[in-house]
């Protein structure tokens, strides 16, 4: 063998070696990252949820009195019932509504492609700021929303949509749906236009209609995806917090009381940190399964 | 024949996609409408009356309210926060795929957790991690909590387009004595620029819109970020809809166009196609 070669090999071997090393090394500065804002955080939640932390003080262990004050408490599980309904409603929608934009603007012609590239932006734009909007649009003087059913006739009086607790809780599910859709739509779109078209044209061969070739070539092919997607919009709805914040404030009545807003409420309004923390962590074990489905899922993304 | 095949009318679809574009753009052509009527018009009782427009609203929000030290407290924090998170994750997302090492399927998975962890559910502890460092109502404690779900996020999107760059040419540039960093420095980052720039300006838009770290890590009126100060309009109670309305408007330009001038890289790297996989 060339001599050249050889040293060249031994080289790259002795490269080869050293990555173990440099992967630890270059991976470094993100994991200190997230070990100090994240990990050593929950660590600290878990920890604080066993104090009576207020703000501005001290705190003394006390063991699982939090905990055990929760489960007495009403709020608190009309919180857990508000999550629930929150984040079952909004992933059934967000699901339906998005799978069936996504077949509709999917395709050519520029009409789709305009809509295709517009129509993230609802989600791109801050939420806080959209929730304003919606607030003004749900509004119970001059608000648009009650003026256009009023005027379609499909309503005599106006719905009072931030008074009644069961409208509330609809409001903001509609707020939610109309904002995380466009991304689901979009993601869906993505995984459509990986489908092979090969598929397509040999089931229309054999003589499917396009109804069963969306059962039988187009879902089959999307499980994965909507697998995900339903996953990642359920946390995304246990997690809620800024539309709440800034269209009902848990209100009326705390009939749209989640755990997040309640953990706010409690943690810096009444400024008692452990009960809240305690109540955070009511979410804490919901979200890390569905986080290790999905990373379970994701895992096939590295290897 | 074929062009027709799995795929439904295309002219009642285009019908449908302009009726889906209306109602989505509804709540942000609302926004925009209301921002350039006057007070009387939005008081009054038909909300489609719009028999005179005015920018008056606009230059009242710009003019009594703090709306643009909130511009620029918003755009420092998400910079800055942003360039933390990107050199940190383009050195990580190239670890992932070019070494091999003990850990690292379980580094990527914890990453992903912690990208996906709700902000609602850390925001408590990270409250008592900023005050005991002193940094409560600074800048430095938005900067310091942000990469928490930027850097996660950069990585996330990174990796999959580092993934997509053959790596012969670092193969022949190790080969010739490259050092690793020279290799990032010279050879990855250049050629993966579009991927990195779409890449920031995501993480720009994360950080721009965020909410709840803003609302309880800053207290004072000066410091608050975009978001927090255009929602506190609202929850005074005395300030009228045209001027909030106006102020959503101009909030809502930077990500706009940040998003439409990303879209061709956005696509090409197909973010979202590595969450199906």
């Amino acid at each position: 063998m060339n001599k050249g070669l050889k040293d060249r090999i031994t080289l790259y071997k002795s490269v080869k070696r050293k990555e173990k090393y440099t992967g630890y090394l270059l991976s470094l500065p993100l994991l200190s990252v997230t070990v100090l804002v994240v990990i050593i955080p929950v660590i600290w939640l878990l920890l604080m949820s066993f104090t009576n932390k207020t703000i501005g003080s001290p705190s003394t262990f006390i063991g699982l009195a939090n905990y055990f004050s929760l489960f007495r408490d009403d709020v608190f599980w009309k919180s857990v019932t508000n999550t629930l309904k929150f984040s079952v409603g909004s992933v059934i929608f967000q699901l339906l509504i998005g799978l069936a934009v996504a077949l509709i603007i999917n395709g050519s012609g520029i009409v789709k492609l305009v809509t295709r590239s517009l129509i993230i932006l609802p989600w791109a734009i801050p939420g806080a700021i959209t929730a304003l909007v919606w607030l003004w649009m749900y509004y119970d003087i001059n608000g648009v929303i009650n003026y256009a059913l009023r005027t379609l006739g499909l309503i005599q009086k106006d719905i009072l949509w931030l008074a009644n607790p069961t409208w509330a809780l609809t409001a903001i599910i509609i707020v939610n749906v109309w904002r995380i859709t466009p991304f689901v739509s979009i993601a869906i779109i993505a995984a459509l236009q990986n489908i092979p078209h090969s598929l397509y044209e040999s089931s229309a061969l054999e003589g499917a209609t396009t109804i069963k070739q969306f059962f039988f070539v187009t879902l089959p092919n999307l499980k994965s995806v909507i697998f995900t997607l339903i996953l990642l919009c359920t946390i995304w709805s246990v997690g809620e917090f800024q539309i709440i914040h800034v269209i009902t404030k848990g209100g009326p009545a705390n009939a749209t009381q989640t755990l997040a807003t309640l953990a706010y409420e409690v943690g810096f309004r009444g400024s008692r940190l452990g009960q809240s923390v305690a109540i955070s962590l009511a979410i804490l074990p919901v979200v890390l399964t569905l986080i290790l489905i999905i990373s379970h899922f994701l895992k096939k993304a590295v290897t | 024949m074929t062009q027709k095949v799995g795929r439904f009318r295309p002219r009642l679809t285009s019908f449908l996609a302009i009726l889906i574009l209306l109602v989505f753009f509804f709540p942000l052509i609302w926004m925009l409408v209301t921002s350039i009527k006057p007070h009387d018009l939005i008081y009054s009782s038909n909300p489609f009356d719009f028999s005179h427009l005015t920018m008056d609203n606009y230059f009242k929000v710009l003019h009594d309210t703090s709306f643009i030290r909130w511009i620029i407290n918003s755009f420092i924090v998400a910079v800055v926060s942003t360039f933390i998170s990107l050199v940190v994750s383009i050195f990580a997302a190239y670890s992932f795929i070019k070494f091999d090492f003990p850990g690292k399927d379980s580094i990527w998975k914890g990453i992903l957790i912690c990208y996906l962890l709700p902000t609602s559910l850390l925001f408590i502890p990270l409250y008592t991690f900023i005050t005991k460092l002193g940094l409560f109502d600074t800048y430095f404690a938005l900067i310091l909590v942000y990469p928490s779900f930027l850097a996660p996020f950069c990585t996330w999107l990174l990796y999959g387009y580092f993934k997509s760059i053959p790596s012969e040419i670092e193969e022949v540039a190790l080969l010739e004595g490259c050092t690793y960093t020279q290799c990032i420095l010279r050879i990855v980052i250049p050629v993966a620029i579009p991927g990195i720039i779409s890449t920031g300006v995501l993480a720009l838009t994360l950080a721009w819109g965020e909410y709840i770290y803003a609302l309880v890590f800053i207290n004072t009126n000066l410091l608050k970020t975009l978001p927090v100060g255009v929602a506190s309009l609202e929850a005074g109670d005395v300030y009228s809809w045209g001027p909030i309305m106006a102020a959503a408007i101009l909030s809502c330009i930077p990500p706009t166009i940040a998003y439409l001038t990303v879209q061709r890289f956005f696509l090409k790297t197909n973010i979202f196609l590595s969450l199906g996989r």
